[in-house]
């Protein structure tokens, strides 16, 4: 399993259970600190974001040494699944908030229900119209960073044919096809656009095409 | 811009002729359908580039043998480049996490401030999340996928 960006692992402690991620200098810790929940960051969970524990602490968190008492806490927010080394942490009654994915995961799943955990999992997090909110940010991150891998990978050192995506004046634009007009193909032809790449969207609904029209005149 | 209804014809004709190929098709809990061909994807010119964002769940390119990572992304084939990392937002971490923080905290605002039982009551949104709680698995595409027992979130709820 490929690492995420940094892990951030909050444990959230009060009368209840809670536990979270944070925002840009630790927002999500501040606004939950003023709630009176108690938040428990495990050391130098937020170093690979670019958070230290001198900004958690500022935001109100309290920095605990060990995963194990991270893990001791009501309420585990997480960015990844947890990884074997943690299923020992997993015990009756505790709450774990975080991406799952336990269709392709049948030990954690076996874990997870051994120990009585309570989980909910950020991908099956589903609005009444169908749409997964706690997906979309991650499809928005990767729809408009694969039109910059491509980008970069058209360079004529980094392997590619050596086209400048934009073109100049007087030189054809470069070609992107984006294949899925959903969340992820929405975002990387925004980029693609604002590139000045001539693009072409294709998606199975006429109706996706439809929207298409509509959020493009709202670029 | 072109708007294209995708089918394999259009899908050939407009891969053939692109620098760049970006696959977003995303279908939650199943595999990516291999909707670009290999054949295809040898007409294209040598130097152009295959994205697939659904990598994880396969990716919608023939070609596509392997998942790679930040350290060493891309790979090629018939002289065309496979970008084909499976966590790209992992490659900017500090967007990713503010981003993914936005939407979770008023979540984890709800079970901290009202437990479970209130939080899912008052919203259903959050409730569709539920995959396990007391021994027993309350989603019902993963005990499909599986073959664990399911148990509906209401049933597991009331004891």
């Amino acid at each position: 399993m490929i690492r995420a960006w940094g892990n951030e692992d909050w444990r959230t402690q009060r009368s209840e259970k809670s536990r979270k991620p944070c925002g840009d200098d630790a927002t999500g810790v501040v606004l939950l600190t003023r709630q009176n929940h108690e938040i428990f960051v495990e050391k130098s969970a937020g170093v690979g974001s670019g958070f230290t524990d001198e900004q958690y602490i500022e935001a109100g968190a309290i920095i605990v040494d060990s995963a194990e008492e991270a893990w001791s806490k009501d309420l585990i927010v997480k960015v990844k699944e947890p990884v074997k080394d943690e299923y020992q942490y997993f015990r009756k009654g505790q709450l774990l908030f975080t991406y799952l994915h336990l269709a392709a995961e049948e030990e954690l799943t076996k874990a997870l229900l051994e120990n009585e955990v309570t989980s909910i999992a950020y991908e099956t997090v589903q609005l009444p119209d169908g749409s997964l909110p706690l997906l979309t940010p991650m499809s928005e991150v990767a729809g408009r960073m694969s039109t910059q891998m491509g980008v970069q990978y058209l360079e004529k050192t980094k392997g590619g044919k050596g086209i400048l995506l934009a073109g100049v004046p007087g030189v054809q634009r470069g070609k992107v096809t984006i294949i899925g007009g959903g969340v992820a193909g929405t975002n990387a032809a925004k980029i693609a656009l604002g590139l000045g790449a001539s693009v072409t969207i294709l998606d199975l609904s006429h109706s996706a095409c439809g929207n298409w029209t509509t959020y493009l005149v709202h670029l | 811009m072109n708007l294209l209804v995708s089918n394999p014809v259009t899908i050939e004709q407009s891969v053939k002729e692109a620098d760049v190929v970006i696959g977003a098709v995303l279908i939650p809990g199943a595999k990516a359908p291999k909707l670009v061909k290999e054949e295809t994807i040898k007409q294209m010119q040598p130097g152009s580039v295959l994205v697939d964002i659904a990598i994880d769940q396969g990716g919608i390119f023939e070609t596509t043998d392997r998942i790679t990572t930040h350290d060493d992304p891309v790979y090629t084939k018939h002289d065309v480049l496979h970008y084909a990392v499976a966590n790209m937002p992992g490659a900017v971490p500090r967007t990713s996490t503010i981003a993914l923080t936005n939407v979770t905290t008023p979540f984890v605002s709800a079970l901290a401030s009202k437990g479970l039982i209130k939080a899912f009551r008052e919203d259903v949104t959050l409730s569709k999340g539920l995959n396990t709680i007391d021994g027993k698995l309350t989603y019902r595409a993963v005990a499909e996928a599986m073959n664990f027992p399911y148990t509906s979130m209401e049933e597991a709820l009331q004891s």
